[in-house]
């Protein structure tokens, strides 16, 4: 760690524990984004200190304290109350008092006000929820992981009380869940994959309690597709957070960062604003107007080819850049975005160098510190001349032209450490070794990816530990070879084909960041095939 | 020679019936019950050497599904030439969305002589079915051809049945109305873009069989 980093950090520290924090030097330290190993408490100061506890902090108390303070906690827990844990228990004491069903209400009553009707309607809202928050960040395990601290309110013991998941399975995920037999492989069980046990509850599905109380306090916007991709990072920040205190509030506290962060944006998401002065088609066209100004001739290439900024910034202006990038990438993005005096306004300037090809020193102006180098995009020439929008998808990744982290912060570990693809790295150098006439081909790290990962994530400490041994890696080495003998054929071609695992990530939470889906078919296909042969 | 035609293909359809699942299977021969929601519109491209003259590279536009993203439809449908409707057999409000969507397709873009783009039905999650659609196949004909669909397919990006054969079946329909063009261009007959024959002869009455399933 350079004595830099670390005076960066005592900095933060410092402007953090004042007596009166300094907002703008906070923020300064936020937007140059050098703490990205504390950047999950940025992220969190930058959400609130603007919009959620600003007022507090000019009355001289401590954002920290403002924060932690419970206030707003109970009042979430007040709308667990009130939004799902009472009409579940309605919906069960009028599911039992069957016999006055002309007077009470009942399943069928087409008035309005009806509770049943509210509960059918709102069931409506949660399964479009419920397939979206299922889906969040495929590429890594952590949402589909039981949370440590799971809201004992609704989980409660006591009271059978109607949680969210069961309640959208009860009405429609029971007929979808059936497969034919003799079809495709049933992998997993779908019990031991999605269902945790009794009390247990993933981190999914507190950011779908979090979407519905969001959707039912705010009816005229419900819920959008896109609003999970948002409330993600920001969970994700809590929910991690060093301290078990904050992550024990994680969910209540993600539902206010969220709940202040969609007052400034929320206009993205509804649709009767779409061609106002604030919607959302108004941002995409100033995107193309900056772009006219700053780089006209990629701006007229694009206008020629008839490249609508509807095709590519409705998503990166909707959802900040949340779904171009990693997660840890994200929330680096978010530090300097909240913290922008600008604030979403400085989406635009970080979109725009992205979009240019061309850099040159009077481009860069505008472009603030996080874009200082703007690599050219090469493929994008390549879009200009095929046309094809359909290389929009790779060109648009605005990543290759922002240098987010200075090189030695990010990529390399401390003296001691080696990241998992250094053992990889390992393995294939010593099979290489062993077998000069095969050496190395591109493709095998792929191979041994899946089969280090089940190795090296085992529950049992013991096998973890001898992955990393020499020993342990031969042994990996010679199953290696059985798995490649053997995955010529039979499902475990197809699976491991499958696995596109990704190593880059270092020593964060997201060292062994991989699909669920993905790393189970690794699992199971690399079980079968090592212990059938060995 | 060899000829090369670019066609621009929408995949539409409600939201979670697998419009994504359908590209990557068909694109990158993969699967996964994990794919994120799609927010606005995403791209694919398919490169099909269709025959020892001609390659035919699809451009496959993936269309978020949700009902908010409705306004966008108008600037992501222009210029289209065919599109795949995507309905999910195991929730029957999907297939009642069909008729919006195919109205939508027909309203917002045509063919250059007016005459709707043509659009292939495709039955997703065919793999979760029970019984499969064997006994609607009647029914789903018939609602084709009042629909002015070209054609159905029971599929499954799960198990890769019938992608390609739905996808083929569209580019069929669509290089026959090119060759059409370019053999029977009339120097007399002026198309009026936007103008729809189809629409408003398309019979509207829907038999109540068949709307359920």
């Amino acid at each position: 760690m350079s004595s830099s980093y670390k005076n960066r950090i005592q900095e933060f520290k410092a402007t953090l524990s004042e007596q009166k924090i300094d907002l703008k030097a906070l923020r300064e330290l936020c937007f140059s984004g050098r703490l990205s190993r504390v950047s999950r408490v940025c992220v969190c100061v930058c959400v609130c200190a603007d919009v959620f506890t600003v007022s507090r902090v000019s009355q001289g108390s401590r954002v920290k304290e403002a924060f932690v303070r419970s206030a707003g906690r109970d009042v979430y827990a007040q709308f667990l109350r009130e939004m799902i844990i009472q009409p579940g228990i309605a919906k069960a004491n009028l599911g039992v008092s069957r016999e006055d069903v002309t007077l009470e209400d009942h399943p069928l009553n087409p008035n309005p006000d009806s509770r049943w009707n509210t509960y059918f309607k709102d069931n409506e809202v949660l399964l479009q929820i419920d397939k979206d928050v299922r889906r969040l960040y495929p590429d890594m395990a952590f949402f589909q992981r039981p949370t440590d601290f799971p809201c004992q309110l609704i989980l409660d013991p006591q009271n059978e009380y109607e949680t969210l998941r069961r309640r959208v399975e009860q009405t429609t995920l029971k007929a979808q869940t059936v497969s034919s037999p003799g079809k495709a492989l049933n992998l997993y069980p779908s019990n031991e994959y999605e269902v945790l046990p009794n009390g247990c509850e993933a981190h999914w599905e507190v950011v779908e309690r979090i979407l519905f109380i969001y959707a039912k306090l705010n009816p005229g916007i419900a819920y959008v597709q896109g609003m999970n991709e948002i409330v993600g990072p920001i969970y994700y920040t809590f929910a991690t957070d060093p301290n078990s205190q904050w992550k024990e509030h994680a969910e209540a506290d993600t539902f206010f960062c969220f709940t202040n962060l969609m007052s400034e944006n929320r206009d993205n998401f509804i649709k009767s604003l779409d061609d106002s002065q604030c919607g959302i088609t108004f941002k995409m066209e100033s995107v193309f107007s900056k772009l006219k100004e700053k780089d006209t001739e990629l701006y007229m290439r694009l206008q020629e080819q008839n490249i609508k900024p509807q095709y590519f910034t409705f998503r990166w202006l909707t959802l900040l850049l949340s779904q171009e990038f990693l997660l840890p990438d994200v929330i680096r993005i978010w530090d300097s975005l909240f913290s922008d005096q600008d604030r979403f306004e400085f989406l635009i300037p970080v979109i725009i160098p992205s979009l240019m090809f061309t850099p040159s020193s009077s481009k860069r102006k505008n472009c603030r510190t996080v874009c200082s180098s703007h690599a050219p995009l090469g493929s994008a020439s390549s879009l200009m001349i095929d046309s094809s929008a359909a290389h929009l998808a790779r060109v648009s990744s605005p990543g290759k032209a922002l240098n987010l982290y200075p090189s030695n912060e990010y990529e390399v570990l401390p003296n001691g450490c080696e990241a998992h693809w250094e053992v990889v790295e390992r393995i294939l150098f010593i099979y290489a070794k062993l077998n000069p006439g095969i050496a190395y081909v591109q493709g095998m790290n792929e191979i041994v990816g899946p089969i280090y990962y089940t190795f090296a994530t085992d529950p049992n400490s013991q096998w973890k530990e001898n992955t990393h041994t020499h020993t342990r890696t031969r042994e990996t080495q010679v199953k290696f070879v059985n798995v490649k003998r053997s995955v010529r054929s039979g499902p475990a071609a197809r699976g491991l084909r499958l696995c596109v695992l990704r190593f880059r990530a270092r020593q964060s939470p997201f060292t062994t960041v991989t699909t669920t889906h993905t790393w189970s078919v690794a699992r199971t296909a690399a079980a079968v095939y090592t212990l059938s042969r060995v | 020679m060899q000829k090369e035609h670019l066609f621009k293909v929408l995949v539409i359809g409600d939201l979670g019936v697998g419009k994504t699942s359908i590209i990557k299977r068909y694109v990158h021969q993969i699967f996964s019950q994990h794919y994120r929601a799609t927010i606005g519109v995403d791209f694919a491209l398919k490169v099909l050497h269709w025959d020892s003259q001609t390659v035919v590279r699809l451009q496959l536009w993936d269309i978020a599904g949700q009902e908010r993203y409705g306004n966008m439809t108008r600037v992501y449908y222009r210029e289209a030439v065919g599109a795949l409707i995507v309905f999910d057999v195991t929730r029957a409000s999907t297939f009642d969305a069909v008729l919006k969507w195919k109205d939508d397709l027909d309203l917002k873009v045509t063919l250059s002589n007016g005459k709707p783009v043509p659009a292939v039905l495709l039955a997703n999650k065919s793999d979760q079915s029970r019984e499969g659609l064997r006994s609607q196949i009647p029914k789903l004909d018939t609602f084709c051809k009042e629909n002015g669909f070209v054609g159905w397919f029971e599929t499954s990006a799960k198990d890769n049945t019938n992608i390609e054969a739905a996808a083929k079946c569209l580019v069929e329909h669509i290089l026959a109305y090119e060759e059409n063009i370019t053999n029977n261009t009339d120097p007399d007959v002026v198309a009026l873009p936007g103008y729809n024959n189809n629409t408003k002869e398309r019979v509207r009455t829907r038999c109540v069989t068949c709307s359920k399933f």
